[in-house]
């Protein structure tokens, strides 16, 4: 067993989230506040017009970019694709591989994950697999020593300080390694068995420019609940129809929680995960284009556990707006030095992936009340800040855009093989008000508690009951490593 | 600055100093650009090329263009023409609009325009219908020329009319529907889905046509060589959820401008109940004869593709066309305007001729077939040229001749000139609505208590149009029983022997 208890936290040589806004983000705010009062005092009902059109014309230029998106990975697909049957004919020699496994109040699922990680197809001598386990958490420590897990196993426990969050758990586990490549895993992963291999070999077929490699991610209990459904579909989405059309316009892709395999010597050079946001994926996404690298994507799922607790997802999801605001402002902290080292195609891709989700999430409460109160009571004050061209946006990104998104929902479901689940994007529009109300909830909480991690609570494999269509997806994507 | 500094910095500009300047990947993008931009200027060529050999005008494309000045000048009435007519439906509408928007200044006709552009955007779909290679997509221009000789088809290509903004989603599911036989992408199904949803927009004659295409592509199907039973249903949601939200929208937009959810397909089912099976008879025998000998043609087309491979190709799109002659031949019987008709007749049935030519020409066993196709073809187009008969003129009419405006304000003027007039149905409001806008109330709708409450705060008129079907149904109409009997308190000023009425209403008292 590896003791890092001693080890000392260092600070990183990249900007980091410990400090969310910086001084002139902070005048910038106060600037735009009173000048936003100021307006308001002299015309308040040109100011509204004003935003309101700013408002409109961004949602619909977003909507349209991300059905450009979606069209894009539906005719274009580029994910790197590995044959099972390739695997061992191109390489007889596997290159060390470091995974990564942080826990914290896990040990229920602790034996499941010791069973999925077992099932790993790699020599057995050249995998490093390290659980990170959090001083405090005396629950999950015991149960790893009552496991006697043997190589190659190891479980390295990380000091109680501060900030309590997985990327500085990573970070720890990071050290002393010699591996080649590093991925991290959740305690309730279920990654396909020759993931690495594939990955690996992703590696060789990519340019060198290439420092990450992410699978994509699904669950395997979609059919839980309405919940876990439209969570399903939702992530069917974002990994098998959005992350690839942005990969195959090779812009920045934001990584996913897990399933990332990293080249360690270039995670290490950049400094690895900022220990102080509660999306470190995005971040170290953004970070590594940022520095020259690139992500593509890997036609390999690691099946994870959709939380079937809706308060349980709130905090979940309102983690990830959080991370979100964090890294958007975190890399807009000097917005010309990053706009020249992105480009301008990049720099509105991160202001349209990252700054567009987060604003569709916050403003879409505030519309979707004005639409309903002007479906109601038809009041003529709403009718006056929808004038013209206004209107006209309006009305395709309430008609249109929100049919097409619920519809991309049922795409990506039949893509993804989970053709029973299309029906359910009717329902994603009740799903968005959720989404909005934990973006609400983690934007309130970025200003009192930044770095407080939202621990998403993961259930025993009893309990997350497996759909039994991903039960046979998995087998028969599993089946040559019976 | 030279050639190559240029572009290493607009290089930097737009993909960043981060990565290297000579990626490959830029490259690639910027390889893709190049094609992209290439076709752009060709499509841009054709369409000037299109734009400039001119257009005939019809009386549906100038109706159109009506509604779209008055959505564009802010009139109520345009508004409820957009959501309230099958007649001339939303997607002709809306895309004349952004036409209008981007042709006016460039001093350019927005109907012309639009038609050019849609049709060499027809265009490129017909000849990506052929088998890949120049020579197969040579060909299919080649076709497309030959088909072009058909009266018919010919009259159809040279008009101005929006409507032919159907064209294009047709063409899409067409094309798509043909892709998803061959590789079974899951894309060609989303576009087939969304086209047919589009096709809801586009009046009757798309709504039809849209819901025979997606019930037959759907029992096609089962036959998918990639889908499992599981897949099978999703796919069946992805194909007719934009249907189904589409006709539901449709319904929606009218409820929320109207009031009312159902005032286009009232007017289609009024109409079909007055209509007597005798004359119902008629129409349609005279209809159809018109185009038998192409839809013969595509009929026999379709019998020679059983047992090759586009067998189930040639079925689904000799349907649409047999759809497509059915509903339009019923429409017009009953006097309602089967809006895009004679388009989607023509895009149908040169989507089959060039499918199945193509497809035979390029396999030299079906060389017995080509020829077949050959003669079949040279033998409707005999069978047209004796007797070209004009669809539109045989069509309802839609412009029909009308009082002048500065007859009937001089009428109202003898004695009150502040008085308005109340102008009904959509037709009527296309010629009256811009006529001056303080003294004609144009409406799409006509409710009795809403006029006589209005009449009795001021001195109405109410301008009947005649009662021949073409602006509302002869019988079971509020219109047509004023245009008979009248009512206790309207007085008869003029009539026309046109058939307009004038009636004043005697409500008001000052």
């Amino acid at each position: 067993m590896v003791d890092k208890k001693n080890t000392t936290f260092r600070r990183r040589n990249f900007a980091q989230a410990e400090q969310t806004i910086v001084r002139w983000q902070k005048y910038a705010g106060y600037t735009l506040l009173v000048g936003l009062v100021a307006a308001g005092i002299f015309n308040w009902r040109i100011e509204l017009l004003v935003i309101n059109g700013m408002i409109t014309a961004f949602y619909l230029v977003s909507s349209v970019y991300r059905v450009f998106l979606i069209d894009l990975s539906l005719r274009n697909w580029q994910a790197i694709s590995v044959e099972t049957t390739e695997l061992n004919e191109h390489r007889s020699q596997w290159p060390p591989y470091l995974v990564l496994v942080p826990l914290y109040q896990e040990a229920d699922v602790l034996p499941s994950l010791i069973a999925n990680l077992r099932r790993l197809d790699y020599p057995r001598d050249k995998l490093d697999i390290r659980l990170l386990v959090e001083e405090d958490d005396d629950e999950t420590l015991t149960a790893t020593r009552e496991m006697a897990l043997e190589e190659p196993f190891s479980v390295v426990v990380v000091s109680d300080s501060y900030p309590k969050t997985k990327p500085k758990a990573c970070n720890v586990g990071l050290e002393g390694s010699d591996a080649r490549y590093c991925v991290i895993y959740d305690a309730e992963d279920r990654p396909e068995p020759d993931q690495l291999k594939k990955a690996v070999l992703a590696y060789d077929r990519s340019p060198e420019e290439v420092a990450c490699v992410q699978a994509k991610l699904n669950f395997y209990n979609p059919d839980q609940n309405a919940l876990t459904r439209c969570f399903a579909a939702e992530y069917a989405m974002w990994f098998d129809m959005f992350l690839p059309g942005l990969d195959a316009l090779h812009a920045p892709i934001p990584l996913g929680g897990t399933s990332n395999h990293f080249r360690l010597d270039v995670l290490l050079e950049i400094g690895g995960w900022d220990p102080y946001n509660v999306t470190e994926d995005c971040d170290v996404g953004l970070r590594m284009f940022t520095r020259g690298w690139r992500t593509r994507i890997i036609d390999s799922t690691t099946w994870e556990q959709a939380c079937p607790s809706l308060q349980h997802w709130i905090r979940q999801r309102s983690r990830w707006t959080k991370g979100f605001i964090q890294t958007y402002l975190v890399h807009t902290r000097r917005p010309f030095r990053q706009m020249i080292r992105l480009g301008i195609s990049n720099y509105s891709h991160f202001q349209l992936v990252v700054g567009g989700t987060i604003l569709c999430q916050l403003v879409n409460p505030v519309y979707w009340t004005l639409t309903l109160l002007w479906f109601v009571f038809k009041t003529p004050l709403i009718a006056q800040f929808f004038p013209g061209a206004i209107f006209a946006m309006g009305v395709v990104c309430l008609f249109v855009g929100n049919f097409t998104f619920a519809y991309c929902s049922a795409v990506a479901c039949v893509r993804r093989g989970l053709g029973h689940l299309t029906g359910y994007g009717l329902l994603m529009p009740a799903y968005w008000a959720l989404m909005s109300y934990a973006a609400w909830k983690g934007t309130l909480q970025l200003i009192r508690r930044p770095h407080y991690w939202e621990k998403t609570r993961h259930y025993a494999a009893d309990a997350a009951v497996e759909t039994e269509g991903i039960r046979q997806q998995r087998s028969n994507r599993e089946a040559p490593h019976k | 600055m030279t050639g190559g500094m240029r572009k290493k910095w607009i290089r930097k500009v737009w993909h960043g100093t981060a990565h290297p300047e000579e990626a490959a990947d830029h490259e690639v993008l910027e390889q893709r650009m190049k094609v992209f931009a290439v076709y752009a200027l060709l499509f841009l060529l054709l369409t000037v090329v299109r734009y400039s050999l001119g257009f005939s005008s019809v009386d549906g494309g100038v109706l159109h263009a009506r509604v779209v000045e008055a959505l564009l000048g802010g009139d109520n009435w345009g508004r409820q023409a957009l959501v309230a007519s099958q007649e001339f439906p939303l997607i002709p509408t809306v895309t004349l609009l952004g036409a209008e928007v981007v042709a006016v200044p460039l001093g350019l006709t927005g109907t012309h325009l639009l038609v050019a552009v849609v049709q060499v955007w027809t265009l490129s779909y017909l000849v990506r219908l052929t088998p890949a290679g120049w020579m197969a997509r040579l060909l299919g221009v080649v076709i497309v020329g030959i088909m072009l000789l058909f009266p018919f088809f010919r009259d159809t290509w040279a008009v101005s009319d929006p409507h032919w903004v159907v064209a294009v989603p047709l063409m899409a599911m067409v094309y798509h529907g043909v892709c998803w036989t061959d590789t079974e992408q899951l894309r060609d199904v989303v576009m087939v889905g969304v086209a047919a949803g589009i096709l809801v927009f586009c009046g009757f004659t798309g709504i039809f046509l849209s819901l025979v295409m997606l019930a037959l592509f759907t029992m096609q199907l089962r036959h998918s060589r990639s889908l499992t039973a599981r897949d099978i249903y999703g796919v069946r949601f992805v194909l007719w959820a934009p249907w189904c939200y589409c006709l539901a929208l449709s319904l929606l937009l009218s409820w929320l401008i109207m009031g009312d959810p159902w005032p286009g397909w009232e007017r289609l089912v009024d109409q079909i109940r007055i209509v007597s099976l005798e004359v119902f008879r008629q129409e349609c025998w005279t209809l159809a004869g018109a185009l038998s000998p192409a839809m013969a043609a595509a009929a026999a087309m379709g019998v020679l593709t059983v047992k090759t491979p586009i067998q189930k190709m040639g079925i689904w799109l000799v349907t649409g066309l047999v759809s497509v002659l059915v509903t339009g031949v019923v429409l017009n019987s009953v006097k309602v305007f089967a809006a895009g008709f004679s388009v989607m007749m023509m895009i149908l049935g040169t989507a089959v001729v060039v499918l199945i030519v193509s497809t035979f020409r390029w396999e030299a066993r079906y060389l017995t077939r080509t020829v077949c196709c050959l003669i079949v073809l040279g033998l409707a187009m005999l069978g047209t040229a004796q007797d070209t008969p004009k669809w539109e003129e045989m069509q309802t009419g839609v412009l029909p001749s009308s009082p002048t405006a500065s007859r009937i304000t001089s009428l109202m003027d003898r004695f009150w000139p502040e008085a308005r007039v109340v102008v009904p149905t959509l037709r009527a409001a296309t010629i009256f609505g811009k006529a001056g806008q303080d003294r004609f109330l144009a409406s799409v709708d006509f409710y009795e208590e809403t006029f006589r409450d209005r009449a009795r705060e001021e001195q109405l008129f109410l301008l009947v149009p005649p009662c021949n079907g073409i602006f509302y149904p002869t019988d079971n109409h509020v219109l047509a029983d004023i245009h008979r009997h009248g009512r206790p308190w309207l007085m008869l000023e003029n009539e026309w022997a046109s058939g307009w009425q004038l009636w004043r209403c005697v409500l008001y008292t000052p």
